[in-house]
């Protein structure tokens, strides 16, 4: 998963006590993209929950996925793309559905929908299960959720 | 991994800290349950917790319907400024009884 535009790229081994790792290179490489601690914040968040996903839902918590993890930053638009090798999921279920705050389940896709401008399952690559990509455009990138500011 | 536990009169202080994420959320799951459904008051204080996910949330949200089940106060207590930021993501900050001191 070489690309020299990346901001970062990272394969990983799906388990959870990898997830603090992966938290803190995001983070590091947003900051030194210049993104601000609030922005930056929000994006780890999403790739965290994204991540967890794919554990649990994608390769069920069973040992030895892999996850690749790309951010592109291209103009104002950070794009995340985060690629399993696990049985394809079904595409519907990213898309953000009403929720109880008290409900269970959904609050990982909540928050990625709700820091994210855009969440969506694509193509994955040959031999691949999964790739979601998440975007998020940011006129300035030091001002967090573009979403609530806007509300 | 685990979590600080102290009593306090009839309240027990669960210390939540540090990343309550995906790797640490089932040992505060388990604490949380345990001293609610030994029909305790729970006081979680949140005060040195850095980064809390969706999984810490439903922990502190499955507690706290245990406590009700169980009919013990449940409250959060000096809750940090990034886990403030994600229960109000959550829309969760007006569910959980919250206390500043």
């Amino acid at each position: 998963m070489q690309n020299k535009d990346a901001l970062l790229t990272l394969q990983f081994e799906a388990y959870p006590h990898n997830l603090k790792e992966v938290r803190g290179l995001v983070c590091q490489h947003l900051k030194a993209a210049d993104f601000g601690r609030e922005v930056a914040d929000e994006v780890v968040l999403a790739v965290d929950e994204a991540c967890q996903n794919i554990i649990r839902h994608a390769y069920q918590s069973e040992q030895g996925g892999l996850i690749d993890l790309a951010l592109y930053l291209t103009n104002n638009t950070l794009s995340v793309e985060l690629v399993d090798y696990a049985q394809p999921c079904n595409p519907d279920c990213c898309v953000p559905k009403p929720r109880e705050p008290l409900q269970p389940g959904g609050l990982g896709l909540h928050f990625m929908n709700e820091l994210m401008d855009s969440v969506s399952y694509e193509k994955p690559p040959a031999g691949a299960g999964n790739r979601l990509v998440m975007t998020k455009t940011h006129n300035n990138k030091n001002s967090g959720n573009n979403k609530r500011n806007n509300e | 991994m685990s979590y600080q536990v102290a009593q306090n009169g009839e309240e027990t202080v669960v210390f939540l800290d540090g990343d309550v994420d995906l790797e640490r959320s089932p040992s505060a799951r388990k604490v949380l349950l345990e001293w609610v459904e030994k029909g305790q008051n729970v006081v979680v204080d949140m005060s040195e917790v850095s980064y809390i996910d969706s999984s810490g949330v439903a922990s502190l949200v499955e507690a706290l319907q245990a406590s009700k089940k169980n009919n013990v106060d449940f409250y959060l207590k000096q809750v940090s400024e990034p886990a403030l930021k994600v229960f109000k993501l959550a829309r969760l900050e007006k569910v959980f009884n919250i206390i500043e001191g």
